[in-house]
């Protein structure tokens, strides 16, 4: 199985759960700079105990910074960010 | 020093009665008697007993009052008509006397937050697997508990992880097929319970 290089495209769910971790609903752009860090750390993605891709990446918006879960699903041919959490 | 053989003989007690006392308070605060192990995997393995009557546990506190341990019950405020005594702080004062059976020191601030919080959060996965809480329900129940988990029990990061894990697969728009999540979610929740009381009895033995 190749790990995915590159996302299409995020989940609502995905976007909720950042939503949660942010505490404000993220920006498309923001949405978008999590793919950017998918494409540059996808060669250290692994797969999870669930069968899909994940890897860390450090999420640096504004003042704060975020050590960040994120995981790839494919969901009709397409590579989505599924879900994404950030451990405490 | 005055030593009077009879007095002395009924102030000692046995040391299975006092671990039998030990384990009544264990299972009052966390709702979860000690058991065989199991897989969470295997739930046929995962036995949800009523927690013990308050009234056992204030029976068995009274019955240590001519014992050697009566200074530690003083010490824990538990001299006291302990059916008077509101729920949060009776549960507060046998989980100090179940410190002092631990140890004969004064419990530090920071063990019996940790304690507390183990207690707490006990409680709600027990809640949640009696209930039958539905994994969103859990996920909004737990978020001010794994906060106070990073900051009171940091060495528990794993389970930090494997509760951040899995409750990033719960929300109102999750691609997850809901009936396979509901059933990983009770998995997970008698994983972590076994998780948390094995870091209690690791305190506390």
């Amino acid at each position: 199985m190749n790990r995915p290089l590159k996302l299409h495209g995020w989940s609502e769910h995905a976007r909720e759960e950042f939503a949660d971790i942010l505490g404000q609903s993220p920006s498309d752009q923001q949405m978008r700079a999590l793919l950017r860090l998918w494409q540059k750390h996808s060669q250290e993605a692994f797969l999870n105990r669930h069968g899909r891709w994940q890897v860390k990446v450090v999420y640096k918006h504004k003042q704060q910074s975020h050590n960040l879960w994120l995981v790839a699903g494919e969901q009709n041919g397409n590579w989505l960010l599924w879900t994404i959490f950030e451990v405490a | 020093m005055w030593y009077n053989p009879d007095v002395a003989e009924r102030a000692i007690i046995k040391p299975d009665d006092e671990y039998v006392v030990s384990r009544l308070i264990d299972y009052y605060l966390l709702g979860w008697e000690r058991g065989p192990i199991f897989s969470p995997f295997d739930l046929r393995w995962v036995l949800l007993p009523t927690p013990p009557l308050r009234t056992d546990v204030e029976q068995a506190v009274t019955n240590l009052r001519q014992t050697r341990l009566a200074p530690f019950l003083e010490k824990a405020g538990l001299f006291t008509e302990l059916s008077a005594l509101p729920e949060d702080l009776f549960r507060e004062r046998i989980l100090r006397l179940r410190c002092y059976l631990a140890e004969p020191d004064e419990p530090s601030e920071e063990l019996l937050n940790k304690l507390r919080l183990i207690a707490s959060l006990s409680g709600l996965l027990l809640e949640a697997l009696r209930e039958g809480f539905s994994p969103l329900k859990l996920k909004s129940a737990l978020r001010p508990l794994r906060k106070s988990l990073a900051v009171i029990t940091p060495e528990l990061h794993t389970l930090l992880y494997s509760l951040a894990e899995h409750l990033s697969l719960i929300g109102e728009n999750s691609p997850e097929e809901s009936d396979a999540l509901e059933r990983e979610t009770r998995y997970r929740c008698v994983e972590w319970l076994g998780r948390l009381h094995a870091y209690w009895y690791a305190l506390l033995g």
